[in-house]
């Protein structure tokens, strides 16, 4: 099979922009940079080389997970727990409203839709293990028996002010008998949810196992029958619907701090 | 990284000598020469514009780590947070130092891929034209 051969008549191409020597000519010569290159001393030679290094440290970046940049990544996380634990101070309050700023409605926030919400068993009963003298299981009536306090609070970079009725939560370590020195104190919770936080934290003084939300004992959606609420820490540390409490040695991690979030995560 | 080359700038002169604004008349009138195409480029040699854009992302970005580390620890360095007037501005404060650094950057990188012999000088730190060396 044969085709005519149709080739274009080269010299009648129109020519675009300038000629192709031209174009091909780099934007930087040798000749223009070789005096440059000669001033270049030694020593400032190594010097910039420092922030070639941290170029080179970059270009490994694959961001796949299970990989050496992965487990450099967990380093840094570790390294930002401590010197957020250094800047931590049980003295400094987080910052208070009066009761008419409080937001209403208020927004709701869980790892799951709000139509997911689980209601509290029946047989619920607030379950202690650990480094704690008295292991006891509380029950809700015996919670509500002890001394509460109300804060009005915000959660960092919502806007939306709440207000929070509960057991502070040193009174209540203190009273169940738990070994203030330990490392942490983790959180188990029915809807599946969990966290840790450190002991310092765990004795602020406005850190509560909050009961009631504005007056009313915790609706399902706001963590009943039993939650934290920690306002010197992010708001995904305040755990809801609590099952369990653990004074430990540990580090027990969490839902969210499993899959790379900040552990410490204070404000 | 930024901490040591602020430092050696400040310790050399070089900020001094070389990047502190010369007033807004100098910047006007280096302004109209670059946008009329009449303004000289000497390697080393900064006019007014680039003073005041140089010095002002400089400034933009001590701004921006200090707004940075008031919206991050908001109660432990809550006196940051005040001096901002307050954690939602403190937010917008941030906001706007990082769009003005963005910005910043948009006109440096296009004034680079325009004059592209000024790269070797960024990249080797030397501050002469090569035909005065001559």
């Amino acid at each position: 099979m044969t085709r005519p051969r149709t080739e274009p008549p080269r010299t009648e191409r129109p020519r675009m922009g300038r000629p192709r020597t031209e174009r091909m000519k780099p934007a930087v010569t040798a000749d223009e940079i070789r005096p440059d290159l000669v001033r270049i001393g030694r020593r400032s030679a190594l010097l910039r080389g420092l922030s070639l290094g941290g170029l080179a440290l970059l270009s490994g970046c694959d961001l796949s997970t299970h990989s050496g940049v992965d487990a450099a990544l967990w380093v840094m996380l570790r390294f930002d727990d401590r010197v957020q634990a250094a800047l931590f101070s049980r003295r400094r309050l987080a910052r208070t409203y009066p009761a008419s700023a409080v937001t209403t409605p208020f927004r709701f926030n869980a790892y799951y839709e709000e139509w997911q919400v689980r209601d509290t068993p029946s047989d619920w009963q607030l379950g202690l293990s650990g480094l704690i003298a008295d292991k006891a299981p509380w029950t809700i009536d015996r919670l509500r028996a002890l001394p509460q306090v109300t804060l009005h609070i915000c959660i960092e970079g919502w806007s939306q002010i709440g207000q929070w009725s509960g057991v502070p939560l040193h009174f209540f370590l203190q009273r169940i008998g738990a070994d203030l020195r330990a490392g942490y104190v983790a959180f188990k919770c029915f809807d599946g949810y969990s966290t840790s936080i450190d002991m310092p934290s765990a004795l602020h003084p406005q850190t509560i196992l909050a009961l009631d939300f504005v007056d009313k004992p915790l609706a399902p959606e706001w963590g009943a029958p039993v939650r934290l609420r920690i306002p010197t820490k992010l708001g995904f540390k305040s755990a809801k619907n609590i099952q369990a409490v653990t004074v430990t040695n540990t580090y027990s991690g969490g839902y969210w701090e499993d899959q790379g979030y900040n552990w410490f995560s204070g404000s | 990284m930024e901490a040591p080359t602020c430092s050696i700038g400040f310790c050399s002169g070089h900020f001094r000598r070389d990047i502190r604004p010369r007033g807004p008349r100098a910047v006007i009138s280096d302004m109209w020469a670059a946008l009329t195409g009449r303004l000289g480029h000497n390697l080393g040699h900064y006019n007014a514009v680039q003073r005041l854009l140089y010095a002002g992302v400089i400034g933009v970005i001590c701004v921006s780590v200090a707004t940075g580390l008031s919206i991050w620890k908001p109660v432990q360095l809550g006196w940051l947070t005040d001096l901002f007037g307050g954690y939602p501005i403190a937010r917008f404060i941030h906001l706007g130092a990082m769009i003005c650094i963005v910005l910043f950057l948009v006109v440096h990188l296009t004034l680079v891929a325009i004059f592209p012999r000024t790269l070797v000088a960024m990249v080797a730190g030397s501050a002469a034209e090569p035909e005065e060396n001559a």
